[in-house]
């Protein structure tokens, strides 16, 4: 990366893409690529497919860079082009296929998240993680159980990487819409874990 | 103030989603930038070719053989040679084999007949000798034409053939009736 790459905006690279700077694009990718990554792994719920999504992402949008303006953020554009083709992979008939011959559904019979790989936090203790193992399962767990709705806010909001604002226009839901909706996925974890007796502290 | 429940909601959700990519994703994603090169697949050529090859041959067979009518007349230059050295005195020889079936189509001798199309089946002599007479020229086949048509039966002699159609009988035309035309009136009905 060049000190010029260093030291322009996203748009100023999405100017040289479009003249034709396949590395000015290059630097878009490494700078947006854990957004969008996430983003499509709070869709899709597994980690080879969001990496998989989040290539074809790019690629779209480079193929569609000379349609960008620039009156909105390239991340948020970017994102936009992520989530639809996020879903439609999670809308796929293959992709159905393959979870019906897996066995990938909890007892109640719904359709469960896919586990993650979980990053230890060197933040907790050792008698944390003991104490909590069972309750951090069953939350995963019943975060799978949610309706798709809720819990696409409510992960898109957890991953750190992506504002309200640009959760809004993903969804293409308005910006309180979405903020309920993190709200309510919360209030039902609740329920449903004060129902398996956890207490409500 | 967040609750022992929140605390384990924000985990759980951080845990499933502070995941990155695999190393190498830029790179992955332009590779897939670069426009590809045309793949030279072999089984691709020969399905390609022999495709083709199908399409040629299957038009050349409906173009030969699945033509609805048929002219007669088109092979009459063709034939008329054959069918000259056919009526030179030759004797038709019979064989005990009988000779492979006879062609789909047959000349006639009409030298002031109209062209016509024709859909009907025509009649077509059975061929006994293909070869012919060595010492009367080269022809396909030897027909017997004077006892099949016997409008040149004067050109050469007559031999009972037992295959062969009774003798066509033309009969003559009736004289046309004569043309009368009533007399004009000189007094038409106004004079100009």
């Amino acid at each position: 990366m060049t000190a010029t790459e260093a030291c322009a905006t996203d748009l100023d690279l999405v100017r040289l893409a479009q003249a034709g700077d396949v590395e000015a694009f290059g630097e878009l990718v490494e700078r947006n690529r854990r957004a969008v990554f996430r983003a499509a792994l709070a869709c899709v719920g597994n980690a080879a497919e969001a990496d998989d999504v989040a290539q074809e992402a790019f690629v779209t949008a480079y193929r569609k860079l000379s349609t960008f303006r620039g009156e909105a953020q390239f991340r948020t554009w970017l994102l936009s082009i992520t989530w639809r083709k996020a879903i439609d992979r999670r809308k796929s008939v293959s992709r159905w296929l393959k979870m019906a011959v897996s066995p990938s559904r909890d007892e109640s019979g719904e359709d469960a998240f896919d586990q993650m790989e979980r990053v230890a936090s060197t933040d907790r203790s050792q008698e944390d993680l003991i104490v909590d193992e069972e309750l951090q399962r069953n939350v995963t767990r019943l975060i799978g159980t949610l309706p798709r709705k809720l819990r696409d806010a409510l992960l898109l909001a957890g991953t750190g990487e992506h504002t309200y604002e640009q959760i809004s226009e993903m969804l293409g839901a308005p910006l309180g819409t979405v903020k309920w909706r993190v709200s309510e996925a919360r209030r039902v974890l609740k329920k449903k874990l004060t129902a398996l007796g956890y207490a409500y502290e | 103030m967040d609750s022992r429940l929140d605390r384990a909601i924000d985990r759980a959700v951080r845990d499933m989603m502070h995941v990155d990519p695999r190393a190498g994703f830029r790179r992955r994603v332009q590779a897939r930038l670069e426009p590809q090169p045309m793949r030279s697949s072999p089984l691709f050529f020969r399905i390609a070719g022999a495709g083709a090859l199908a399409v040629l041959v299957l038009t050349v067979l409906v173009l030969r053989y699945g033509g609805p009518t048929v002219d007669v007349d088109r092979a009459r230059p063709a034939a008329d040679s054959g069918a000259t050295q056919a009526r030179q005195p030759v004797k038709p020889q019979l064989d005990a084999a009988r000779a492979t079936p006879p062609p789909s189509r047959v000349v006639r001798e009409r030298s002031q007949s109209p062209r016509r199309t024709t859909h009907e089946p025509i009649p077509m002599p059975r061929v006994t000798n293909v070869f012919g007479d060595r010492q009367n020229g080269v022809a396909a086949t030897a027909v017997d034409t004077d006892t099949l048509w016997p409008a040149n039966a004067a050109a050469a002699p007559r031999e009972n053939h037992p295959d062969a159609p009774p003798p066509l009988v033309i009969p003559p035309l009736e004289p046309a009736a004569p043309i009368v035309i009533p007399p004009l009136n000189p007094r038409g009905p106004g004079d100009l």
